[in-house]
């Protein structure tokens, strides 16, 4: 069997006096697709959002692609640039088209070429089927063009770490 | 027999617009306030050309003065807006100490008239300057000379003023403009792998700028209206100049009418400019 890409180890989060994750640990392997399904407000977000550390937990331990995220001296970044995510409400940018919102971070965080990065986003905005739509602001979009973009910017990344919330 | 058909009645469908009222949609396009400015401006040349008796020669007398006016204000502005943008980012730090400090800054500048900041500046600084350039000279005399030998312009005492205490004003609109932007594009930023100042510098900024544009034309022509206070430092502005030709004609009536309509034009003008930059700027794009 092989090392397991995300452990999650008795994680415990609480806001406030919520316990929104009650002793979680769960193992993800690569290639794997794990869905998890539960009511609102039970705390699904939250756990998808504490893999790449933007909800720290309370207790616990997550380890990334060996990265301890639990520990307070790791470099955030390092782990945030392996893991893709696409938001609940899409977050995307709204002062830049369809097509720098899947360039900026390769050019700031993956130091790409900005023909290069074009390059990438066009190819992935005819993937996810709205081709025509790159020079359109968000505001501009529907609600599912919205979320092709979110998804796009996210594989843009090169990644093998995905979060859909 | 009971009635059977339904109690209640629809309700008529909307009136549609019978057509776009195109030259309506002209007009509301430009702004109506460039009239006003016109019409200052067109008194303004009417006098000069018709009353030049005293009118021309006020103009003339005061036109460097609204040079300095212009100067004082722009390049202070320019100074405000970096202390202003490195302020806003420190009053939005985690960091206890980089959140308290721009605090301090804002809470102390704010509480302090800026005509009292630029008297400081001007009377009080230099006397600073000297007590601390001779503590220093008297351990290491290069150095303390240096400080001795820093001689302020009226001019870069006005600008360092009005930098100091606008800075204060301009650090809580860039706050309240990055607060405004919401949590997930910071989120949406940082997931993406930028770290806290890229994510300031490529997501968060550029669309705090455009929430903060009418709060920073109206600080622009505050600051011009403002700048009116450096006659107290011997600075030849527009107000100064205007003083110095009633002190020698005794045309009070006509100079300070002039030199309130060549401050109206300006403070008109820029405002519209700002108006005009908004809406270009603007990212509601529907």
């Amino acid at each position: 069997m092989t090392e397991p890409i995300i452990e999650i180890r008795n994680v415990h989060k609480w806001f406030g006096k919520v316990h929104a994750l009650d002793d979680v640990s769960l193992d993800v392997q690569p290639g794997e697709v794990v869905i998890i399904i539960g009511p609102s407000g039970s705390g699904k977000s939250t756990l998808l959002r504490s893999i790449n550390h933007l909800e720290p937990v309370t207790s616990g331990e997550i380890v990334v692609d060996g990265i301890q995220l639990t520990n307070k001296s790791t470099n955030i970044n390092a782990v945030r640039e392996e893991v893709g995510m696409v938001f609940q409400q899409f977050n995307l940018f709204p002062h830049l088209t369809a097509l720098d919102n899947i360039t900026l971070a390769q050019r700031v965080v993956r130091k790409r070429k900005a023909d290069e990065a074009a390059a990438t986003a066009r190819e992935l905005l005819a993937t996810v089927g709205i081709p025509e739509k790159a020079d359109s602001f968000p505001a501009q979009l529907s609600g599912g063009q919205q979320l092709r973009v979110g998804i796009a910017r996210a594989l843009a990344m090169k990644l093998y770490i995905f979060l859909f919330d | 027999m009971p009635d059977s058909s339904p109690s209640f009645t629809l309700p008529d469908p909307p009136i549609k617009p019978s057509g776009f009222d195109v030259g309506r949609a002209m007009w509301r396009r430009y702004d109506r306030w460039w009239l006003l400015l016109f019409a200052v401006i067109g008194l303004v040349v009417f006098l000069v050309r018709k009353v030049p008796e005293p009118y021309a020669e006020i103009f003339a007398f005061v036109q460097d003065g609204i040079i300095v006016t212009l100067k004082i204000t722009i390049v202070s502005f320019f100074f405000i807006l970096i202390v202003g943008m490195i302020g806003g980012l420190g009053r939005v730090s985690n960091n206890k100490l980089i959140h308290g400090t721009a605090s301090l800054y804002v809470e102390i500048v704010r509480g302090i008239p800026v005509l009292v900041w630029l008297l400081w500046i001007w009377y009080a600084l230099p006397q600073v300057r000297d007590l601390v350039g001779t503590a220093i000279a008297g351990v290491f005399p290069t150095v303390g000379q240096f400080l001795l030998d820093i001689r302020f312009e009226p001019f870069v005492a006005a600008v360092v003023g009005f930098t100091v205490a606008y800075g204060a004003y301009m650090t809580e609109i860039f706050r309240a403009g990055i607060q405004s932007i919401p949590k997930g594009q910071m989120e949406a930023a940082r997931s993406l792998g930028m770290n806290y100042l890229q994510a300031m510098r490529f997501v968060i900024l550029p669309q705090a700028v455009r929430v903060i544009l009418p709060p920073l034309g109206n600080e622009f022509v505050t600051l011009l209206k403002d700048s009116s206070l450096v006659s107290v430092l011997a600075v030849s502005d527009l107000t100064r100049r205007g003083r110095e030709y009633v002190a020698r004609s005794f045309l009070s009536f006509d100079t300070f009418t002039m030199v309130a309509m060549i401050y109206l034009i300006m403070t008109l003008f820029f405002t519209r400019f700002f108006t005009a930059v908004e809406r270009r700027l603007s990212i509601d794009k529907h």
